[in-house]
């Protein structure tokens, strides 16, 4: 029960539902507008960070310009992603999706002399000797911590620095989000999730719209790889399983699909319970041992969802007939 | 040019049925011209391969002089043929309101740059309601402006996508059965709204339709399908007259009626 009240838990939950929040939202702009079914979201986190990792340790780039390459490339996955499977109809789409997000996690996980392979970050090549990326980065968090001190005492910790930076982000892409939902191509977007021939009929290139919305909230997601990569200071091929883009999508199904306020909402929700179901130590939890606690917490969430998508198809926060008409 | 489209012996099948076979039209600018045929004729499947829906087998379409046999359907339309859909497509989920501003065209607010110049986007989102408005004021839909398409009636989603397809400022509408399954009232509406749309725009018009009163009344040419084939065309009473037509296809209908 220790955890439960310490406050550094509770930071780093807030922190992790921050970032899931970027995540989602790269999502919430493919399937909330354009219904487009995304299952390879991860990849955009593996290729960012890895990126960034790379960049930073093997080639001693400064940390900003890798960051900004990292989500160039995440932006260059989604594309390659989008160019060659999108003209597939939409369930197909969606199970080349997870493949390809297995891909680059499996040539992650097999390229030890770019990646660091199996091993993870601490495993790329360095000239300095040591493979970190962060150093950079730290004396910019101390230096928020410094600052923050006087407000937050004891809890200026730098789990909170990053939560500060990671949570203005959020916003700062919240609000973009909202004005690109408001314009034409939005509107677009938002008819070929019901049909594709009343667009092209009307001149639209229906194509040209879906690919720059996958291109789109790739790079959103990558964005979110690059904090994640910066919260926990190595990488791990398996830190981008499939289930993480899951994740994501539990954050915009919590939400509410078609808001982009419902985003947030979902990923502080679904951060709690997420971290929440970690506390399950009661009876009949206590009748497992904490491998099969781990499914369960998995399996809890899952009902809630199922729960949900029942009584609350629009989602917790969202808007009922925008999802239901018909 | 006389003609604005020429359909020279266009064939489609689709394994093993054919759909398509030979089909030839020439239609005059600022012409009415119908086509009618039992259904099966094939009259969808010569709309879907002019607005290119489907791709032809053989054969050729020039619209303006311009082929456009293998041309994608958004750059159809934007060379300014436009089509609506048998029994009406809207958008369900999109407003009245959003489903005709779809069909603005050189919409800049499209490009998903320009989200960083609202001053551009809203300019034209302002003329382009307003012209919406006038639309959908024509054809007696103001009321249901910000509702979702997906409440409408048939027939008023039937006035939607001709109000959409004219938004788009078409030089050339393909109307698949605009007054099927519309009250007589609606109909007599919506050839109301045709002809002063055709007056005021300068606009060919080129439609399927079963009503054959209604055909004969606004037509200036008529073409006459069966399966697949154009079995006769000319003007609207020589149809009527014309043995082969009544053979096929309103001999069947007069039985009938
Ligand atoms: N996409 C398609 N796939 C298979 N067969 C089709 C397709 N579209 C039309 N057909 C066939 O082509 C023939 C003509 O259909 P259609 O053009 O819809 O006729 P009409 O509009 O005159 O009633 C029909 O036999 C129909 O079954
Ligand atoms: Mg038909």
């Amino acid at each position: 029960m220790n955890a439960f009240v310490q406050p550094g838990f509770w930071i780093f939950v807030l922190l992790m539902a921050g970032i899931y929040c970027i995540f989602a939202l790269g999502l919430q702009v493919q399937y909330g507008l354009g219904g487009i079914l995304n299952f390879g979201h991860v990849a955009m986190m593996a290729l960012s960070s890895y990126t960034m990792a790379i960049l930073v340790i093997t080639y001693n780039w400064n940390l900003y310009l890798a960051c900004f390459a990292g989500v160039v490339m995440a932006g260059l996955g989604g594309a390659f992603l989008g160019l060659t499977t999108l003209r597939l109809r939409g369930d197909y789409f969606s199970i080349v999706s997870i493949a390809f997000s297995e891909i680059v996690r499996y040539i992650i996980h097999n390229s030890d002399h770019l990646t660091g392979g199996a091993q993870g970050s601490l495993n790329i090549p360095s000239t300095r000797g040591f493979a970190s990326y962060t150093d950079q980065f730290n004396k910019v968090l101390i230096n928020i911590q410094g600052k923050i001190k006087p407000i937050f005492g004891s809890f200026a910790s730098r789990d909170m620095a990053l939560l500060l930076i990671v949570w203005l982000s959020a916003i700062i892409l919240l609000i973009c989000m909202s004005f690109i939902q408001r314009t034409s191509w939005a509107r677009v977007l938002r008819a070929t999730r019901e049909d594709d021939d009343v667009p092209a009929s009307l001149g639209k290139n229906v194509f040209l719209f879906r690919l720059s919305a996958v291109i789109l909230g790739s790079v959103v997601g990558g964005i979110a790889g690059i904090y994640w990569a910066l919260e926990f200071s190595i990488l791990d091929p398996a830190d981008f399983q499939t289930i993480v883009t899951f994740f994501a999508w539990m954050v915009i199904i919590l939400g509410g699909a078609t808001r982009v306020k419902g985003v947030p909402l979902g990923a502080l929700f679904f951060g709690f319970l997420y971290a929440g179901t970690r506390f399950f130590q009661f009876p009949p939890f206590t009748w497992f041992d904490s491998v099969q606690r781990a499914y369960l917490r998995i399996m809890i969430i899952g009902f809630v969802l199922i729960f949900l998508m029942l009584k609350r198809p629009q989602g917790i926060f969202g808007k009922r007939a925008e999802m239901v008409l018909e | 040019m006389e003609n604005i489209l020429e359909v020279k012996s266009v064939s489609k099948s689709f394994s093993g049925v054919r759909a398509c076979e030979n089909a030839s039209l020439s239609i005059k600018r600022g012409s009415v011209t119908s086509i009618i045929g039992p259904n099966g004729a094939g009259k969808t499947s010569l709309f879907n391969l002019i607005s290119g829906a489907i791709s032809p087998d053989s054969g050729s379409i020039l619209f303006n002089e311009i082929e456009i046999a293998k041309k994608h359907p958004h750059q159809i339309a934007r060379l300014g043929l436009v089509r609506t859909f048998q029994g009406a497509k809207v958008i369900r989920r999109l407003s009245v309101m959003e489903n005709i501003l779809l069909a603005a065209q050189h919409n800049p607010g499209d490009h998903l740059w320009r989200v960083v110049t609202p001053r551009v986007r809203k300019r034209f989102e302002d003329e382009a309601r307003e012209r919406a408005l006038e639309l959908l004021k024509q054809v007696g839909l103001t009321s249901f402006v910000d509702s979702y398409a997906g409440i409408l009636s048939g027939g008023q989603r039937k006035l939607l996508d001709l109000a959409r397809a004219m938004m788009a400022q078409p030089t050339m509408l393909l109307l698949d059965e605009p007054f099927a399954g519309v009250n007589p009232a609606l109909v007599e509406k919506l050839v109301e709204v045709l002809q002063s749309l055709k007056a005021k725009h300068d606009l060919t018009f080129l439609l399927v339709e079963h009503d054959l009163e209604t055909v004969m009344n606004i037509s200036d040419e008529v073409y006459v399908m069966a399966q697949g084939t154009v079995i006769a065309s000319g003007l609207p009473n020589s149809i009527y007259d014309n043995e082969v037509v009544i053979d096929a296809y309103l001999g069947t209908r007069r039985k009938s009626n």
